[in-house]
């Protein structure tokens, strides 16, 4: 065996735990459940097989093992993408000055990992990658003792890895709840098999998550959001170049103001990782003391509620349910708008508005998941109508797009749908009642601009859209909405007024009050639509 | 020489007055408050005024039962012993009471021949199909030509109205096949009607009474297309301007408008409806009595 064998088993390791990530994700649950954890190793390993495979030919053990543990900590991720590159970093301390690979040397290099892994994390936790780690060298330990040959111990250590991480549920009650295996800890084992295969020229089995997850348990994830660790809002991680950087107190720090701190590497380079809610007073601190690049702020909360979204859609999806003659589907942003259209019969609603339009693949991912004979969507913006004609043309059933330029229009379509009608029918029914809906949209200016008929509109002002043609400008939402609604009721007799997120219950409740107060002949319908940045669409036909 | 009775229920929503009047014999389906007591049987406007007031915020929906068996036998014996040689015997669709099966029985054993019919409505249209075959009876058709008129009117009488709230429908799990109403979070005005098959159906959803009224008027010409020029009959469970406002749009919208009256809908129906119901009932003209009262 040579190093330029090694360089390619970590490339072959790194590929299979990239193609592998999503299963990974998957099982995401532990310290927090925002679903990223076959991402960050795999990113983590990506950044590792780039620097070995920038080595010169020839390179010495030496040369390999600092890309290994560089690539590593520059490419770390997340929390297991830290651990990760410890790992890593520490098999290659127990590796330097190893001429050959004896049962012995591996057993030294996992010892030697299990310590810099360990001291990496400072409240290490049963039923994770560590665990999963600490038995894979326990079980090289014992070859040792046992006079086990190289094959047969890197087979132990393999067969050991899955086992291990079939063990996690017992450990950590938090992945037992969600029918899950630590995600860490099979992302590990996937590596250190795939690995090992790659070494040994031997195709192990290689477990897959469904082996040992149990699918009824898996919506049970929303459970974890209690979970003590994630607290926290948003997950930091950053690369610290310091010389002068105390690990110790700035540990300390990082426990101070979040969970699942680590702060690893060594003078100059360190890679830093916390979970807080004040991610600029960890810059902060940070930046006083050396150069901070390489900064990752997402938060997890809303990943957290993205991961579970998408499994439960997943979920609903995977039933084999009854195909439908025909099915509906919209384009919406905000979950109250999504609700009201579901409640419809909208049968799927894909999120996107003015500021993320959905791609043509988007709206043809639905038109896969919503098992039917045809299909109508609603794109609900203007800019989407041309993404969805794409779709309609490309989709391999009759599907049909109503031209829709905003939510509340396609409530009224939805209104005059016949949800077990035929194709054709609906589309004339749907289209013919747009003509009757006027829409007006509220939102806060950006930039400097003017309104249709010459006025300036400056930075923050409130603005008013008519029907796609920005006619209001003020200085209030309440104001807008009330000249708005002046201008489109043209002896009109109902009204539907959505309030977006950022709309106060309070503010929206008096904006109606006024609006039945001015407008007695209009049937007023006040919804909370949670759009983001328009604090109020309405129709009124 | 025939003689024919012609019996019907009260959930056509005419007075007992009223259905003496065209010489119609009725039973009684019972509207039973959740302390057991009941609601009175005839339909005049006072005791239908009284019901409305109780059930527009009731906590429990007050539940109704068919007639009883003995009332059915015990009607069709004395009908019998009154001289009677046939009874032409016209109910509440089967898709929602046990009416038409009970008669059913007490027909097989009454001493004379009883046609039950199914009529596949209820409550004005049921007025409007059995108050038909009063008059081709009066109008000098036999025996087995009533029942032929009869069995060719059912699917051809119905009502569509505006529901003004769901909150009964809901309540009394009777939505049928307008099941999904219950989920709609929008504030809408729903436009019910009963299928041929005596099922209430929706056929359309307003965003308000005014949106509703075209709905209304478009389904009104819709019906004259299939069925032919009508007679028409307006329902309500109090809600006049309703009905005034679905006239002058019909009128407006050049409808040759052959109205017989205009109707409360009575307990039986309004338990499910609740008020603020408006719309019409309608069934097909008939040269034969053209112009009758």
């Amino acid at each position: 065996m040579n190093i330029d064998d090694i360089r390619t088993c970590i490339a072959t390791a790194s590929a299979e735990l990239s193609a592998r990530k999503e299963e990974i994700n998957r099982l995401n649950v532990f310290p927090v459940p925002d679903g990223d954890t076959g991402t960050n190793m795999s990113l983590t390993m990506e950044s590792v097989a780039r620097e070995v495979a920038a080595l010169p030919a020839g390179a010495d053990g030496a040369a390999l093992r600092k890309a290994v543990t560089h690539g590593s900590l520059m490419g770390a991720r997340g929390n297991s993408g830290v651990i990760t590159s410890q790992i890593l970093r520490g098999l290659c301390e127990g590796l330097a000055d190893v001429t050959d690979y004896s049962t012995e040397t591996v057993a030294h290099a996992l010892a030697r990992a299990v310590e810099v892994a360990f001291q990496a994390v400072r409240k290490p936790v049963k039923g994770t990658i560590l665990t999963v780690l600490e038995d894979c060298a326990n079980v090289a330990q014992r070859a040792c003792e046992d006079g086990l040959d190289v094959t047969s111990t890197l087979h132990a250590i393999s067969d050991e890895a899955l086992a291990s991480v079939k063990r996690t549920p017992e450990l950590l009650p938090v992945l037992k709840e969600n029918g899950v295996v630590d995600s860490g800890g099979f992302g590990l084992a996937v590596l250190i098999q795939s690995f090992i295969a790659a070494l040994t020229g031997e195709q192990a089995h290689l477990a897959s998550a469904e082996d040992f997850t149990h699918a009824e348990a898996k919506v049970a994830i929303e459970h974890v959001r209690d979970w003590a660790g994630s607290d926290y809002m948003y997950c930091t991680e950053f690369l610290l170049h310091s010389d002068e950087v105390d690990p110790v107190e700035a540990l300390e720090f990082l426990a101070s103001i979040g969970d699942c701190e680590l702060l690893v590497g060594a003078h100059p380079d360190f890679k830093v990782h916390v979970h807080t809610d004040t991610p600029g007073t960890v810059l902060t601190y940070m930046t006083d003391r050396g150069q901070v690049s390489e900064v990752f702020i997402h938060n997890m909360v809303l990943e957290s509620e993205e991961r579970a979204d998408g499994i439960a859609a997943d979920e609903a999806a995977a039933k084999p349910a009854e195909r439908k003659p025909i099915a509906f589907i919209a384009v919406a942003a905000g979950e109250g708008m999504a609700n009201i259209l579901r409640s419809l019969g909208v049968d799927y609603v894909v999120s996107g508005g003015q500021t993320m339009n959905p791609s043509t693949k988007d709206l043809l991912d639905a038109i896969d998941q919503v098992n039917a004979d045809s299909v109508i969507l609603l794109p609900n913006n203007k800019n989407i109508i041309m993404a969805a004609n794409a779709a309609a043309d490309n989709a391999a059933i009759p599907c049909r797009v109503i031209p829709t330029t905003s939510v509340p229009a396609s409530f009224s379509a939805m209104l005059v749908a016949d949800l077990e009608g035929d194709l054709e029918d609906n589309v004339e029914a749907m289209t013919e009642v747009l003509d009757e809906v006027k829409c007006g949209e509220v939102t806060t200016a950006i930039k400097d601009s003017k309104t249709s008929d010459g006025r300036e509109i400056r930075p923050d002002d409130v603005i008013g859209i008519a029907d796609g043609s920005l006619d209001v400008v003020g200085q209030s939402v309440e104001e807008v909405t009330l000249a708005l609604i002046d201008k489109l009721n043209d002896d009109l007799d109902s009204l539907t007024l959505l309030a977006g997120a950022d709309l106060s219950q309070e503010d929206f409740e008096s904006l109606v009050e006024q609006v039945e107060e001015l407008h007695p002949d209009l049937e007023v319908d006040a919804q909370r639509g949670e759009q983001p940045l328009y604090p109020i669409v309405f129709s009124i036909e | 020489m025939e003689k024919i009775a012609i019996v019907t229920d009260n959930s056509c929503d005419a007075s007992d007055a009223e259905l003496a009047e065209l010489g119609v014999e009725c039973v009684h389906l019972r509207v039973i408050r959740p302390d057991g007591t009941h609601f009175p049987e005839d339909n005049t406007p006072d005791n239908i005024e009284a019901f409305y007031d109780y059930v527009v915020d009731c906590d429990e929906l007050p539940s109704t039962s068919m007639p009883p068996l003995l009332d059915f036998a015990q009607l069709y014996t004395d009908l019998a012993l009154d001289g009677y040689t046939h009874v032409i015997s016209m109910h509440i669709s089967s898709r929602m009471s046990g009416t038409v099966h009970t008669a059913r029985m007490a027909a097989e054993s009454a001493p004379i021949p009883v046609e039950v019919i199914d009529t596949r409505c209820n409550t004005v249209a049921q007025y409007l199909f059995v108050r038909r075959i009063a008059q081709l009876r009066a109008y000098g058709l036999g025996f087995d030509e009533l029942v032929e008129a009869a069995h060719d009117l059912v699917g051809k009488t119905s009502v569509c109205f505006m529901l003004d709230k769901l909150r009964n429908l809901i309540k009394g799990g009777r939505t049928g096949k307008a099941t999904g109403l219950a989920a709609t979070l929008l504030k809408i005005k729903p436009l019910l009607t009963v299928d041929p098959e005596g099922e209430v159906e929706t056929f359309g959803k307003a965003k308000s009474p005014k949106r509703a009224v075209i709905k209304l008027v478009e389904r009104y010409k819709e019906l004259e297309e299939s069925f032919g020029p009508l007679e028409c009959c307006f329902a309500h469970t109090r809600n006049m301007g309703g009905v005034d406002d679905l006239r002058n749009a019909m009128i407006e919208a050049g409808i040759n408008l052959l109205e017989v009256g205009v109707r409360m809908v009575g307990p039986v129906i309004t338990t499910h409806v609740s008020t603020g119901c408006f719309g019409f009932a309608y069934i097909p003209q008939d040269e034969r009595v053209l112009g009758l009262a």
